[in-house]
């Protein structure tokens, strides 16, 4: 037996149980998409694994429904501020991490690995009650600040790692070639950083778009709630209608799904290369 | 074109001084080259002098001022880093035009002196193109270009042939050289590799552990070093040094090594008799015979080295070893015995703080 | 000499840069975190909060005789450990799948990294409705399995709550795992495999002697990050069973939240809180110690 035909076959068996676990990986997806589709005849035991009649109803229901519209707007206003928000703030600290090592940086990388461990239960208690005081409690302004102040050290640090990319000889040739230090910053590296900058973006809309512990603590009223928030209210009712429920998490879903594989190759890139010892 | 003065300079990261009290200076139009082995110091002077680096302590002067406290854009310079630092988003044309554009330089004239920096360079038909459609070379020129268009008081080169391969190296310092012969502008040229050093500069800078070694014409280093660190870091390949002492006996003086490895020592040497010294001696300054003369030293050939053009020999006398150069070829064999003399007038002798002795008139 | 010698110069520019993150940080998470650490020693709640009565340490005295404290440290500890081991073990799986030369790898890594994709919330109400007792999809394969012979209330059973909790967490942090697991991989030279190879070893005796060995590093970082994580979770565990039933699934930060929330004893949750907070901060530094001899060894 020839090793080429016995390198064959691994291969193969390889490919076969690869898939297999795919298959299982993906299936939470596929229900989801199976029982928005199915519609009210999803609730039959034992389940249809392809549906039956697929049809766009709880998708029209849902979207044409006085609550998710809303939600998603809210969820919209929340991603979108805090992305902006996040990469425009942390622009200028992100360079100053990438390019100086004094004192102002070395506190500053502290502050940022003290932040990623603190616990969001402990930070909500008095939060909550600092933002009724200030009047920001139940409104979405309030979320927006409490996520972007969340997301600010992570994004500064991603976006210092972009900077770290740039040689600094460019930088420092604009300021030879008769910019200031800022002006060779603005005018030379940040353009170049620009894909970085996106990334930062895009990774804030997604933790905006996501987010639910901080929504859930800080706002009350129906019409300020998001959707993670929204949709998580209708579990243990007994009238929840499961069909919807899978149509409104098909399009919560989506705008996530749709950034994040814009930026799953830097994801990928970026913890191949420090990822690990970061 | 102006001179460029640098007095007393200094420069500590924290409690680590990097650079102790360095003075030197440039004469206007001069092609400067400071040499010496990676953390020297070289390059952290040079980026003091374009203004990259704080500065310590001491002074440089440009021309009149004294920039200490100077932007590196207000002090009138052009630089040229090791990986050119081409703007990777601007074609070359732009890469070109901004120093003028950021001087505010009119429109036409940017047109213009672009145009004939390109056609100097011979770029002009690449002004279109991007850094990453370049080859190295081309990328390289992109970067003098880019640092001549400006007109400025001084060039500052920091190792900028390191990245190309052997032979376009050889060929971009023709390039370079030739250039300063017709721009004359004062240049400041850092290179850890000496033949660029030797062949490129009017004066060589050679720096260690922070410290000016020596400065000097090429030649001048070449012959008469002042340290036994100059002798070893310039000419290729590098000197032989020999651990022994100077006797005075009956019938001249004569080094000899702990070995026993004995040579003639001149005259002029009287004043050393007794010392325990460093012989220092280049390999194309030791004469080789195949048979026995007088005064001629037998020693055998451990190693041949041939390159064509001429050979190189690695010379075993017990724990001694030298190596010798011939030009031509010659047809000693590993293992025989050849006679050696080194030339009496390219003797170097270094004391016990590797110093160079000067001989007596 | 016309300069001093030396002059110590602040660098000013980058304070003044780092200033706006800093001070936003400060304010909104390092301020309320002191702010929580003091009020863990007064007996405040939400309606009284401005006129808490300073009581020293008796919120601690009290939590440390609170079975409920016990309970929840016992639950983070079983969550931890388990998220972290079912999280690695998949993670570990799928990348030695992946790390052959497949055809269509790029597409099978994609497939693998989607459940990362999805908001927590959603996956959180899909394996609700997968785990229904009447209609679940999960129970049905189960039965055609063969595992069980009558549909079960995954989540209404105080000892199946937690292991359908477990399964959601590590479907989706997973992929993460996967990834680093992944680069550690590539990090090991082919060569190791070669001489191995060479030296005679077949494929297990390589898993053991070149594989693991070269993920050492990454794998006791990749360890304390999935079992910090677990400690810190709220969003997964408050969204399917907001710690219950009869707190079988209430982890330390889920009893904080609630303390605080349903109960509305601020002064009491802080204290639990803190106690979280410090759990975290040993294991952070541990994690960090480990981190940082890694990038300097290497």
């Amino acid at each position: 037996m020839s090793t080429l035909f016995k390198n064959r076959l691994i291969n193969l068996v390889w490919i076969a149980v690869t898939l297999a676990f795919a298959a299982v990986v993906f299936f939470p997806y596929y229900w989801m998409f199976a029982s928005a589709l199915e519609g009210s005849s999803i609730y039959q035991f034992p389940p249809n694994l392809w549906p039956a009649e697929p049809n766009l109803d709880s998708f029209w229901t849902v979207i044409t429904g006085n609550q998710v519209p809303v939600w998603m707007k809210n969820s919209f206003f929340v991603a979108s501020t805090v992305s902006l928000f996040c990469a425009v703030i942390s622009i200028n600290g992100a360079y100053a991490l990438s390019r100086f090592k004094t004192g102002a940086t070395r506190f500053f990388t502290g502050i940022i690995l003290f932040t990623q461990m603190l616990p969001a239960a402990l930070i909500v208690v008095p939060l909550f009650v600092i933002f009724q005081q200030l009047g920001l409690y139940d409104s979405l302004t309030g979320v927006s600040i409490a996520l972007t102040s969340f997301i600010l050290p992570v994004s500064t640090w991603l976006l210092k790692g972009f900077f770290d990319q740039i040689p600094v000889e460019i930088e420092q040739q604009a300021m030879i070639d008769g910019c200031s230090r800022l002006g060779a910053f603005y005018r030379v590296t940040l353009p170049l950083a620009l894909p970085g900058l996106v990334v930062v973006i895009v990774l804030g809309f997604i933790a905006g778009w996501d987010e639910f512990f901080l929504a859930r603590t800080l706002t009350a009223s129906q019409d300020n709630w998001v959707l993670a928030v929204g949709l998580t209210s209708f579990q243990g009712e007994y009238t929840i209608e499961w069909n919807e429920m899978m149509a409104a998490a098909v399009i919560f879903t989506m705008p996530a799904l749709f950034f994040f594989m814009f930026v799953q190759r830097y994801l990928v890139a970026g913890l191949a290369a420090g990822g690990v010892k970061d | 074109m102006a001179q460029v003065k640098v007095s007393d300079l200094k420069k500590a990261y924290g409690a680590t001084e990097v650079l102790h009290n360095v003075s030197l200076v440039v004469e206007d139009g001069q092609f400067v080259a400071l040499v010496g082995p990676s953390g020297c110091g070289k390059s952290t002077m040079l980026r003091m002098i374009a203004g990259l680096e704080s500065i310590t302590g001491g002074e440089i002067e440009i021309g009149d001022d004294v920039v200490n406290d100077m932007q590196p854009k207000d002090r009138d310079i052009a630089m040229v880093f090791q990986n050119y630092a081409l703007y990777p988003n601007k074609t070359v044309k732009n890469n070109m035009a901004f120093p003028l554009r950021m001087n505010r330089v009119p429109r036409d004239q940017i047109e213009k002196k672009v145009a004939e920096v390109a056609e100097i360079l011979g770029l002009t038909e690449y002004l279109g193109r991007y850094p990453k459609q370049l080859s190295g070379g081309q990328r390289q020129r992109v970067a003098m270009g880019r640092a001549i268009v400006r007109d400025p008081k001084v060039f500052l080169f920091d190792e900028p042939l390191s990245n190309l391969d052997a032979k376009l190296r050889v060929k971009m310092r023709a390039e370079i050289k030739e250039l300063h012969q017709r721009l004359k502008t004062t240049t400041i040229f850092v290179t850890h590799d000496q033949v660029e050093a030797m062949t490129m500069a009017d004066k060589i800078v050679v720096m260690r552990d922070g410290n000016l070694e020596q400065f000097g014409d090429p030649l001048e280093l070449y012959d008469s070093p002042a340290n036994k660190f100059v002798a070893s870091f310039i000419g290729s390949p590098a000197m032989n040094f020999l651990e022994g002492k100077v006797e005075g006996k009956k019938g001249g003086l004569t080094f000899v090594t702990a070995a026993g490895l004995t040579f003639p020592v001149p005259d002029k040497y009287a004043a050393i008799a007794g010392q325990s010294v460093t012989l220092g001696i280049r390999p194309e300054h030791i004469e080789m015979e195949g048979e026995g003369s007088d005064g001629a030293v037998p020693i055998t050939v451990s190693v041949v080295e041939p390159t064509g053009s001429e050979a190189a020999f690695v010379l075993r006398s017990g724990p001694d070893e030298l190596v010798a150069v011939k030009r031509g070829r010659s047809n000693f064999a590993p293992g025989s015995t050849v006679w050696i003399r080194p030339e009496p007038d390219n003797m170097h002798f270094f004391g016990a703080d590797e110093q160079a002795i000067v001989p007596a008139a | 000499m016309k300069t001093p010698a030396f002059i110590k110069r602040v660098e000013w520019l980058p304070i003044f840069l780092l200033a706006p993150v800093t001070l936003i940080v400060i304010a909104i998470i390092i301020w309320p975190i002191l702010q929580a650490l003091s009020l863990s020693f007064y007996n405040t709640r939400i309606l009284n909060y401005n006129e808490g009565r300073f009581i020293g340490l008796l919120n601690y005295v009290v939590l440390w005789q609170d079975e409920y404290f016990w309970n929840s440290l016992k639950v983070t500890a079983i969550y931890g450990l388990s998220t972290m081991l079912l999280t690695y073990g998949l993670g570990l799986t799928f990348a030695m799948l992946l790390y052959r030369p497949l055809p269509a790898r790029g597409f099978l890594r994609t497939i693998f990294i989607l459940p990362w994709a999805i908001p927590e919330v959603v996956a959180v109400m899909i394996f609700v409705w997968m785990l229904d007792p009447q209609f679940g999809v999960i129970n049905h394969f189960l039965m055609q399995l063969g595992f069980i012979d009558a549909p079960i209330a995954w989540l209404s059973r105080s000892n199946t709550a937690m292991p359908a909790l477990v399964l959601v967490t590590a479907w989706r942090a997973f992929p993460l795992a996967m990834l680093i697991l992944l680069a550690g991989l590539q990090t090991i030279p082919k060569e190791h495999y070669e001489a191995a190879m060479i030296d005679g070893a077949g494929p297990i005796a390589r898993f053991f002697h070149v594989t693991l060995p070269g993920l050492r590093a990454v794998n006791v970082i990749l360890i304390l990050l999935l079992i910090l994580n677990s400690f810190r979770a709220v969003t997964m565990i408050y969204a399917m069973t907001r710690g219950g039933p009869a707190r079988s699934t209430e982890t330390l930060s889920i009893l904080t939240y609630n303390t605080a929330f349903d109960y509305q004893r601020i002064g009491y949750a802080a204290a639990q809180g803190t106690v979280l907070l410090f759990i975290l901060l040993v294991l952070s530094i541990i994690y960090f110690s480990f981190a940082l001899r890694d990038r300097k060894s290497s």
